[in-house]
């Protein structure tokens, strides 16, 4: 098995020698005036190509998959891996050397990725999350309210869009929402894939003692919320005080990063279609708020820079053989603009409605937080519009800056004012 | 969750449990997409062979080798 190994090895790094310097660059840049759709080159290759190796930023070539049948086939695939310490696995940005971090579960396999999630899912039912709406409305319906009250122009991103998920996760997981500025200012220089790593990483490390003295005092005093659960499973010896730290940092920043860039992007981009804007605001079925959360979720990506995947046995697909040892990555963007899949798949439509986009991934990692996501988008765009139907944009959507450079894409800052 | 007359969610977990291992024709296509959908393709669909009436029996995997769960957007 070693020596077979070798062979494929040095097989694999030869071709990869004469063939890199030809190969496009990933992630690759939208194009300028674009800023909701995929990179013209990978909507390129996608119509080329279901399987082509691209160059990364370390000079590594693994495979990429364009279209969305095959992105969904593999992702289910049991012989790929989420261990990014894994020979071959893409990596988006240097990761130290001493990393141990495991941020939460994302970057393990079952079984022990399935054990820790499992510790968490229940929160994240439907009918749990269902049951929270109710006071989602109330968050949405006071910030609004302080909105109208408030100055002219804002910004929607620090007045609005920051503040409902935040809140709401900070609920759910027990974290004091006073700290926001604190957790929100370190989760995004955290994924600010464009900061020197030793920024990045001392930013982590903070959250994680942050969140680590959380789990102390739930430890100490037990509330309902989910870091307290978790104290449960440090108690009776179930999981690790770091474990538990580490999935309480993924949950929040997972938790307010997401939905915050949902918010102000799919405003941006309801302003930018103003006859899907005034379908959303003047219709009273639930149905098509729905609808819209997922067309907008098909149609926006935030999370721009694809899944990533190790190889763990050859592969045979397309005719080619994925082997062992390589990396594969999944631009779930390209996947949801498959017209294969979607009709017309660059226009924005609100009556879409379909749920077949891979916007929260596929396959064992899919977005745990998913329903919660739903919901509170559902309650955001069901109600921001009809409260304040004159919003609109302070600039012009060529001044905003976009999140190139994030790991979750959106705006920096929203100007807005009514 | 795409078919609440089939699937749901056990409480202590969210791992998703079957309600009903025969489903009607009605809810054929319904299944079929929850199938399709199902990210750790625990579910599968298949038509009751004697019957041509039937949309077949449906049933996820054991919890323990990922079943999907709460997150998982049946």
């Amino acid at each position: 098995v070693t020596t077979d190994n070798a062979v494929t090895d040095s097989t694999a790094t030869n071709s990869t020698v004469t063939d890199s310097a030809t190969l496009p660059e990933y992630p690759m840049r939208r194009a300028a005036g674009c800023p909701f759709d995929p990179p013209p080159a990978l909507a390129d290759l996608q119509r080329d190509t279901p399987l082509t190796r691209v160059r990364l930023w370390d000079g590594s070539t693994p495979w990429l998959v364009t279209r969305h049948a095959d992105q969904r086939t593999l992702l289910r695939d049991p012989r790929i891996s989420s261990d990014n310490l894994r020979p071959g696995y893409p990596n988006a940005a240097k990761i130290a050397a001493d990393q141990r971090s495991k941020v939460g579960f994302i970057l393990m396999d079952d079984p022990e990725h399935a054990r820790l999630r499992r510790m968490v899912t229940a929160r994240f039912a439907i009918k749990r999350v269902e049951a929270m709406r109710p006071s989602v409305q109330k968050i949405v319906d006071d910030l609004i309210d302080r909105l109208l009250a408030g100055p002219r122009p804002v910004d929607l991103v620090e007045a609005f869009a920051l503040p409902v998920p935040s809140l709401v996760i900070c609920t759910l997981l027990g974290v004091p929402y006073a700290d926001h500025e604190f957790f929100q200012t370190s989760s995004s220089t955290m994924i600010r894939l464009s900061l020197p790593p030793a920024e990045r990483q001392a930013a982590a490390r903070r959250l994680s003692e942050y969140l680590d003295d959380l789990v102390g005092d739930k430890l100490d005093r037990p509330g309902d919320d989910l870091l307290s659960e978790l104290a449960g499973h440090v108690r009776a010896g179930e999981l690790t005080r770091e474990d538990a730290a580490q999935i309480g940092v993924l949950l929040l920043i997972a938790g307010h990063e997401t939905t915050a860039n949902m918010i102000a992007l799919g405003t941006v981009a309801l302003l930018e279609h103003p006859e899907q804007l005034a379908r959303l605001r003047d219709t009273d079925d639930p149905a098509l708020v729905a609808s819209a959360v997922e067309e907008l979720l098909r149609y926006l990506n935030i999370t721009h820079n694809g899944r990533r995947r190790a190889v763990l046995e050859d592969i045979e697909f397309g005719g080619e053989v994925i082997r062992a040892g390589e990396g594969i990555i999944f631009p779930n963007d390209i996947a949801n603009r498959d017209e294969s899949v979607f009709t017309d798949p660059g226009r924005l439509d609100i009556g879409r409605g379909g749920r077949n986009h891979v916007a929260f991934g596929f396959g064992v990692h899919q977005c745990l937080g998913q329903p919660l996501a739903r919901m509170e988008l559902q309650v955001v765009y069901g109600t921001l519009y009809r409260r304040i139907p004159t919003l609109r944009l302070a600039t012009s959507t060529d001044q905003l800056t976009f999140k190139h450079d994030g790991a979750v894409y959106g705006v920096y800052e929203l100007p807005v004012t009514w | 969750m795409l078919a609440p007359e089939v699937f749901d969610q056990r409480d202590e977990d969210g791992v998703v449990v079957l309600l009903d291992p025969e489903p009607g024709e009605a809810l054929r296509a319904t299944v079929r997409e929850a199938a399709d959908m199902c990210p750790s393709g625990a579910i599968s669909v298949s038509a009751i062979s004697d019957s041509a009436t039937s949309a077949g029996t449906a049933s996820t995997g054991a919890p323990s080798t990922g079943a999907p769960s709460a997150s998982e957007g049946k």
